[in-house]
């Protein structure tokens, strides 16, 4: 699968002549900006670096683009703003990074049929923004979504906060305007919210991490805005009690949040100390766990009614306090110091792992307490925060400065962990994707069945294997 | 007796290859206009093992199978076109869990959507996909097809509750797809690829669905509008004005007329009507009140309504909705059925040209359907010389498209919308579509004769 063709000077020359010479980047920091995301490059022992970056302005650029490395045989890392956290953007292969940086406009907001088209490079708060101004919501929140390009949200099917009630990316794509491999252009989906015509190849792309098809195009689904919302911080003295409640809330009340936060002492005192704030008023002594809990709805008194309900089950499940936050001021509070953990692991420790493993609601007081155990017999600490509501949790293992082996024990961390979540009927990534950084693990929680499936879809799409290559099955 | 059928008996017994003619028979169409055609053999496992050993020996064999759940489908999908064994599911009936706590049910691919829906509802949780047909079609035939009904509107079709599936491939290798949690981004959504694929890539044996809390007791609000015309725009005024109630029907005069009977008994002047399923309204009457406020408001009140806040009361209503499609058959002697979609907002377009076709070619019309998703039954009606109904479903197509619609919302395109797909998909796309077949049924023996 490896024999591709290196990028020679004169190749970079075909290149400038077919699409510019603004359009054809090489050099030396423009390409290593290009050859990471998010995630620690010492995940990869070998480097790996674009012998180019191309920023295609259009559907037609990113055509001729492909064309030209499908008969080349030149590797094409799409890539969006590289916050991935799978290091799906990182070109494994050398070859070409595309960047959709330049193909960065919204190109309609269409009220009528409450839909909103992007080219892949915008941001997605941009989106959220253009949905809010025509009376919308885009519900795709991802945390990182101030930064973060959808067409990179729709590769990953990026989950975030509203995935409880709106679904992941995926869930909210209407249509794509995808390039192939070998260049041929072609639109699946359309404006209808519903669509059995051929097979579902909107869905198949979305979460396919580029290496199926480049996305040049998304229309993307908006709903009305709930007339009023608010957020109620749960504090429950350990994490035992507050992941306990959780599925009680749904089975009980039968309300269903609209975002379902879960925060660790641990993830707490780490966004606490980014943000530089000190002890916070609901939790003097920093011990507790702490659930960020959404409740949106058109009627006021309903929702007041539910606010009360589901505020009245958590303090009988244990916690200390419940606190309501309606004002815009407050409820930024509260998500800014949610927002801020991820950034924070990565500013405060040099040894990490950030797993996003995810398990059915009734399974996470178990996975909690073995994480617990396994981060205690190999000396490491743990920040765990995420998408409770989905089951989906951000297991982040942290190595403290002075441990002996970082390296050997995330390892055997992370192994211990994914054996655990298997057997809790769980799967290995709930929405990072599973990129460069986790293709090692796949075969652990798919059968080789499936991987075979999966292969083949790859092998259909993308005969010659120059999308994205080395990413989600192993070689 | 066929030799396929004596191959199958050898290697699976007569428990599981089915000698019954009358069920020979049953398997040889569905509910779609697509010809019938008699299968070499009928096999109905109760086991995947069984499922397996079947798609081995074809593969062996090379003989076609085409899996089949209720037959009640409406493109062909489960007609073996091509002869070869039919794989009915209907005996893999067991519903393997249910857990509320999880918000999960798991089932085999014969279990009837109603029982899921009953199964699911004494647990105190809640199952939304609701095809018309839901006390006989399979869910297998549901993820299949992709299904809709009239709650898609507010809770999306069933794609969006398939969490995972077990399935076998040609060839007899089972495998595993999806998730048990409500997300997961392991390697490539397949079970997305499956959920309408109609049994060309691979025969479920298991399915995970995704459940979710119950809401509130509904009730039902039939609005009566003068025209359809003002019946659709109503549609539109209630999306933008925030109401997502839990299905939103359309019923056009013909429509209206083939759901008369016992339980249902429209108003003689009403030209459109829609039926509104609203979240909580039996327990609360002014649920009710809002919607038709916020329609006065707005300038396009209905001339008359109906609430039906009692089970019994909005049951009969809605079983007369489910019944339009067989009272239309009934009525007429002849009937073309079509199942398009178009962005939402243009839907009284789209009305608007149904007429149009209909009256050009001296045909009658019918149109209901799920207007909250822009997905409309359109059918064509006559009892004299059909030949009127193929220019009219290439008009319909054609003006569909051009909308910017697609041609089947729920129904599928099976065998009988196979020829218009290159109208709606660039050649690449159809490209894709034959690879990825060919890349999981290199032979084509898995549903041949069917999409592509
Ligand atoms: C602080 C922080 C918080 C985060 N929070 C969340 C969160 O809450 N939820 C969540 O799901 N993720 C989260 N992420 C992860 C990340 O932001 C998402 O995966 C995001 O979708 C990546 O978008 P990107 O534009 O940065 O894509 P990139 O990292 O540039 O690329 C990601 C993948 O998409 C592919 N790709 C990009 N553009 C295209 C295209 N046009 N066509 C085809 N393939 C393409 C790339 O090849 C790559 O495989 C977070 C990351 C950070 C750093
Ligand atoms: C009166 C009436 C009303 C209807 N209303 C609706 C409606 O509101 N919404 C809607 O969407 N549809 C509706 N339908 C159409 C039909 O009921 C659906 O398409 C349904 O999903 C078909 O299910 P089935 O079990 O009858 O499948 P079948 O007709 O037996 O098969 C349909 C397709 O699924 C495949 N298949 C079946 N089981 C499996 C399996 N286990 N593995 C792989 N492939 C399989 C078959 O090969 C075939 O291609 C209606 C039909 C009727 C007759």
């Amino acid at each position: 699968m490896n024999d591709f063709a290196p990028l020679t000077p004169e190749l970079v020359a075909e290149l400038i002549c077919l699409l510019g010479e603004d359009r054809v980047h090489t050099d030396p920091d423009r390409l290593r900006a290009c050859s990471f995301d998010e995630v620690a490059p010492r995940f990869w022992k070998a480097p790996r670096t674009a012998e180019a970056v191309v920023t295609c302005r259009s559907t037609d650029e990113v055509s001729r683009l492909l064309a030209f490395a499908s008969g080349h045989r030149i590797p094409v890392t799409p890539r969006g703003a590289g916050t991935g956290l799978s290091g799906g953007a990182v070109p494994a292969h050398g070859g070409i990074v595309l960047s959709s940086e330049r193909m960065n406009r919204i190109l309609e907001v269409d009220a009528g049929n409450m839909t909103i088209t992007v080219q892949p490079g915008v941001i997605t708060s941009e989106i959220t923004a253009a949905a809010a101004e025509a009376g919308f919501l885009y519900a795709g929140d991802p945390c990182s979504g101030d930064a973060s390009c959808i067409g990179g949200n729709v590769a990953e099917n990026a989950g975030g906060n509203k995935v409880v009630k709106y679904g992941a990316t995926g869930a909210n794509v209407l249509a794509l305007e995808a390039v192939l491999a070998d260049g041929r252009v072609t639109r699946f989906g359309g404006k209808r919210q519903k669509d059995v015509t051929g097979l579902d190849f909107v869905h198949l792309l979305a979460g396919s991490e580029g290496t199926l098809a480049v996305i040049t195009e998304i229309t993307l689904r908006l709903v009305p805005w709930c007339a009023c919302s608010v957020d109620l911080l749960a504090c429950f003295p350990d994490t035992a009690s507050a992941v306990a409640f959780v599925p009680r809330i749904v089975r009980e009340t039968g309300i269903l949040p609209a975002a379902l936060e879960l925060m660790d002492p641990t993830a707490l005192a780490l966004g606490r100390r980014y943000l530089r704030a000190g002890a916070s008023p609901e939790d003097p002594d920093g011990t507790g766990t702490h659930l960020i809990i959404q409740l949106e709805g058109n009627h006021e008194e309903l929702l007041d009614t539910e606010l009360e309900t589901v505020g009245g089950l958590a303090l009988g499940a244990g916690a200390r306090q419940v606190y309501v936050a309606s004002h815009r001021h407050a409820r930024e509070r509260l998500w800014r110091l949610r927002k801020a953990i991820p950034e924070a692991v990565m500013a405060f420790y040099e040894w990490y792992s950030k797993e996003d493993v995810v398990v059915p609601l009734s399974e996470i007081p178990a996975l909690i307490d073995e994480v617990g155990d396994l981060c205690r017999d190999l000396g490491l600490r743990c920040a765990t925060f995420g998408h409770v509501g989905d089951g989906n949790l951000h297991v982040n293992l942290l190595a403290p400065a002075e441990h002996p082996d970082p390296e050997g024990s995330l390892e055997r961390a992370r192994l211990r962990l994914y054996a655990h979540v298997k057997e809790h009927g769980g799967t290995l990534s709930g929405e990072h994707g599973i990129g460069l950084k986790r293709r090692g693990y796949i075969d652990l929680f798919l059968d080789p069945a499936q991987l075979d499936l999966i292969r083949r879809v790859k092998a259909a799409f993308d005969p010659a294997g120059i999308l994205n290559p080395g990413k989600i099955v192993p070689e | 007796m066929t030799d396929l059928h004596t191959l199958l008996l050898r290697e699976l017994g007569p428990e599981i290859v089915c000698s019954d003619e009358a069920l020979t028979r049953d398997c040889s169409h569905d509910e779609s206009e697509q010809a019938p055609a008699i299968p070499d053999a009928v096999v109905a496992p109760t086991d995947p093992l069984q499922v397996e050993t079947l798609l081995r020996l074809a593969a062996e064999h090379r003989f076609p199978v085409t899996p089949r759940g209720a037959g009640t489908g409406k493109s062909g999908g489960s007609v073996p076109v091509r002869g070869g064994a039919v794989l009915t599911l209907h005996r893999m009936d067991h519903v393997l869990e249910l857990d509320p706590e999880n918000l999960l049910a798991v089932v085999e691919p014969g279990v009837t959507c109603a029982r899921l829906q009953r199964d699911a509802e004494a647990a105190g949780v809640f199952y939304p996909p609701d095809p018309a047909s839901l006390e006989t079609c399979s869910l297998g035939g549901n993820v299949a097809e992709n299904a809709g009904g009239p709650r898609a509107f507010r809770y999306g079709v069933t794609r969006e509750y398939v969490l995972g599936l077990e399935a076998v491939r040609m060839g007899g290798e089972r495998f595993d797809v999806g998730h048990r949690p409500v997300k997961g981004v392991s390697g490539y959504d397949l079970a997305a690829l499956l959920t309408g694929s109609e049994g060309t890539l691979a025969v479920f044996t298991k399915l995970i669905f995704k459940l979710i809390p119950r809401p509130g007791e509904p009730g039902l609000l039939i609005l009566y509008f003068p025209g359809l015309q003002d019946a659709v725009r109503a549609v539109t005024v209630l999306v933008q004005r925030r109401f997502f109630p839990m299905a939103l029907e359309l019923l056009d005069r013909p429509s209206l007329e083939a759901a008369r009977g016992p339980g249902f008994a429209p108003p003689d002047d009403a030209g459109g009507a829609l039926f509104c399923e609203l979240e909580g309204l039996a327990g609360d009457e002014a649920i009710g009140r809002g919607v038709l406020d916020c329609l006065a408001d707005a300038g396009c009140p209905p001339s008359g309504f109906e609430l039906r806040r009692d089970p019994e009361g909005a049951g009969a209503a809605w079983d007369a909705r489910r019944d339009v499609s067989k009272r239309l058959k009934a009525r007429f002697a002849h009937k073309i059925s079509e199942d398009v979609a178009v962005p939402r907002a243009l839907l009284p377009e789209l009305v608007r040209n149904v007429g149009e076709i209909a009256d050009g070619l001296g045909l009658d019309s019918a149109c209901y359907g799920h207007a909250g998703d822009g997905n409309l039954h359109v059918n064509f009606l006559t009892d004299k010389d059909p030949q009127g109904f193929l220019a009219a479903v290439e008009r319909l197509f054609r003006i569909t498209l051009l909308l910017g619609g697609t041609l089947s919302g729920e129904h599928g395109i099976g065998t009988l919308k196979r020829r218009f797909l290159p109208a709606e998909h660039a050649p690449a796309a159809l490209a894709m579509f034959r690879a990825v077949k060919r890349a999981w049924d290199p032979l084509d023996l898995l549903n041949p004769g069917k999409i592509l």
